[in-house]
């Protein structure tokens, strides 16, 4: 019987992230954007840094801050190491930079008028984040999504380090890709191969798609 | 009493602000000058979107800015109307939900009555359901002017509100400008180039020169 | 200005490529690749410095991974000259498909599999108080591909633990993988050998998989039939077998056949 796992615990590792990184990265993106400067700099280069970083280091940060040993470990008495939950915190925090730049760069682009015509008519800037800028940017915005759902399904190197190879749990797309190869099957990598290929491919064609978007 | 007191300086990369004037309640004070004159800077430093570097504005008891005394209302607590030259209607919402933005009530139902009211009055009602795009520019700087009336402001200010505008959408929008400046109870503050224009719309005028605004005797 | 960068970079490049090319003729260096498996990491790497101090003109390079790996690695053209492998199978698989020297074939090593915690922890006294509650997370190789896995599934399936710890395994991609999980203590328990146990400080032996309960661990080793250097190849081989090598490997806690 073939095993069918691994494509739902992708699917629910990346859909979870990537709603997680979604409102997270709206609200850091918003954040970065009314700061200047060097305080500026420094928000955006922290948050960028799991993007250009190899996932081994981004595994070792993880596995140092929530392993039993580390602060948060240690705080909450539990680990989240080897659970299906850690497959969630490192697709997300690999593929999180990649929806902060989207957002902030569709943010950027919002026509300035139209942010302080809203703060004329007396708007909180948590209201001109969801009213104005979000709507106006959204092409923008969702294309990022699109690519950080399709990075955070082919994540594999921290995944690896933090959440470990638990077939029906942990055992994601590229890992199962990974074992079924060394492990001599090349029949189920394949066919692995293909499926994450097509659902890549589907995802950067809407992407695609939604950031010609209505203009 | 609801004047507008203005006195303010301020420099903007090399251009330099230097302004002083009042307007009373119920006036139309127009603010004529060649573009790049700092007449849309001075809108700007009013609903508070520009910091000057010293001077005092104040609405009736209201006081939006002090240098001496430290004070600096964020934009959103100006309570300060401003037709951008753009119209900066917001291109996601319809004509309605545009209107009903700035409304302060609690009642859904109230504010879209009030939305309402405000689109009759400017002769747009029968496009609230629409998107901004899918209006022509008269129509969209009457949604604008709407806009800024629902949102009951102490002050309108109104940024070269001709200048996108051809001969006949001129025309159209001639009665309805008149009155909603016979309507506004409180100080209008009205910027061009135009002389025409000043002079049909406003009270009285003053010119700025280059960053320079005079209170001069009145001009009607 | 650029365009003399990108020319700059573009020699270097050329140049540095062919520096990797190396031919085999008397007095030229010489560069051989063995493939094996984690466990041999630390006795490999010594192993090795001593041989190119005896061997001036001749660099070993090693890659380490699983055996199973590394064999798929060979059966898709890696270029090693020399496979040493933790299991006899993944040996047979190249065997069987033409891509060893069969007659340079023997087998090295012994070796035990034992039972680790992370150090500090209580101790597990047997494999058979895997299947206790108190034990939660239980780190093996993946049998697939990790000769060590291979070993602990035959040792669960003969003492009959199977289904009892079935769901509390964490596979890894190897040996090696295993002793930093139960290093780190985000597992209770893991199956190494006694030589990967040996090298770290932060785990402890409680338990060795009883005789019998898995098939031996013996480590083949042999030369490729595609290897560009088999002489060199052989020299090398011939050397694991030296006296002063077996020492080494005693020295980490190998058997040595």
């Amino acid at each position: 019987m073939f095993d069918v796992s691994p494509l739902w615990v992708s699917l629910r590792a990346s859909l979870l992230a990537t709603a997680i990184e979604f409102v997270a990265g709206l609200l850091c993106a918003h954040k970065a954007m009314g700061l200047t400067g060097k305080r500026a700099w420094l928000l955006d280069t922290i948050l960028t840094l799991p993007m250009v970083l190899p996932p081994t280091v981004t595994g070792f940060f993880l596995l140092v801050l929530f392993g039993r040993n580390g602060p948060i470990g240690k705080l909450t008495g539990t680990t989240v190491i080897f659970s299906w939950q850690a497959t969630v915190l490192s697709a997300t925090v690999v593929a999180f930079p990649l929806m902060y730049r989207a957002a902030k760069g569709a943010m950027k682009q919002v026509d300035p008028d139209h942010i302080w015509a809203a703060r004329t008519l007396g708007f909180s800037e948590r209201r001109i984040l969801w009213k104005i800028l979000v709507p106006e940017a959204w092409p923008g915005i969702a294309a990022g999504a699109a690519l950080a759902f399709a990075r955070s399904l082919g994540e594999f190197g921290a995944t690896m380090m933090v959440a470990g190879n638990i077939p029906g749990r942990t055992q994601t797309i590229p890992m199962a890709i990974y074992f079924s190869t060394v492990g001599g099957d090349m029949r189920t990598a394949w066919i692995w191969v293909g499926v994450i290929t097509l659902v890549s491919a589907a995802s950067l064609a809407l992407m695609s798609r939604l950031s010609k978007g209505d203009a | 009493m609801n004047d507008l007191e203005v006195r303010f300086a301020e420099t903007v990369g090399t251009f330099h602000l230097d302004v002083s004037f009042h307007v009373g309640e119920g006036e139309v004070l127009g603010l004529l000058g060649r573009s790049g004159n700092g007449k849309s800077l001075t809108l700007r430093t009013i609903a508070g979107i520009i910091t000057p570097e010293e001077g005092s504005i104040r609405i009736g008891e209201h006081v939006l800015f002090d240098s001496q005394a430290g004070v600096n209302l964020p934009v959103r607590e100006r309570n300060v109307g401003l037709l951008f030259q753009s119209y900066a209607l917001f291109p996601a919402m319809t004509v309605l939900e545009n209107v009903m933005c700035g409304i302060k009530d609690r009642d859904k139902h109230a504010r879209k009555q009030q939305a309402v009211d405000k689109l009759s009055l400017m002769g747009i009602d029968a496009y609230r359901g629409r998107l901004p795009r899918e209006l022509s520019g008269g129509q969209q700087q009457r949604v604008a002017l709407a806009r800024m009336l629902a949102s009951q402001p102490d002050l309108l200010m109104l940024d070269e509100p001709f200048s996108a505008l051809d001969h006949e959408s001129k025309q159209e929008i001639d009665q309805h400008l008149n009155g909603l400046l016979r309507h506004f109870a409180g100080p209008v503050l009205f910027v061009s180039h135009d002389p025409e224009e000043v002079r049909r719309y406003c009270t009285r005028t003053l010119s700025i020169v280059e960053g320079r605004v005079h209170q001069e005797n009145s001009e009607r | 200005m650029k365009k003399m960068v990108m020319v700059g970079v573009a020699i270097f490049l050329c140049m540095a490529l062919a520096a990797q090319g190396q031919t085999e003729s008397a007095g030229e260096p010489v560069e051989i690749l063995i493939s094996a498996a984690a466990s041999l990491t630390d006795c490999m790497n010594e192993l090795k410095s001593a041989y190119t101090a005896a061997h001036p003109l001749v660099t070993v390079k090693a890659n380490y991974g699983s055996s199973g790996a590394l064999q798929q690695q060979i059966e898709q053209g890696a270029p090693a000259d020399i496979f040493f492998s933790a299991g006899a199978k993944q040996m047979q698989a190249l065997k069987d498909k033409g891509l060893m020297d069969d007659a340079t074939i023997q087998d090295l090593l012994e070796n035990k599999l034992v039972l680790i915690v992370p150090k500090g922890t209580t101790p597990i006294a047997s494999l058979q108080d895997l299947a206790n509650a108190g034990v939660k997370r239980i780190a093996v190789g993946d049998p697939k591909s990790v000769p060590a896995g291979q070993y602990a599934d035959e040792a669960f399936r003969s003492l009959g633990l199977l289904d009892a710890v079935k769901d509390k395994l964490v596979y890894a991609k190897d040996v090696r993988e295993v002793l930093s999980w139960v290093e780190t203590g985000n597992v209770q328990a893991g199956l190494v050998y006694e030589t990967d146990a040996k090298i770290s400080p932060n785990v402890t032996i409680t338990a060795v998989a009883p005789e019998g309960s898995h098939k031996k661990v013996i480590y083949p080793v042999g030369v490729l039939k595609d290897s560009k250097h088999p002489d060199v190849a052989k020299d090398f081989l011939s050397f694991l077998f030296s006296e002063s090598s077996k020492e080494v490997f005693a020295k980490y806690g190998f058997t040595v056949i």
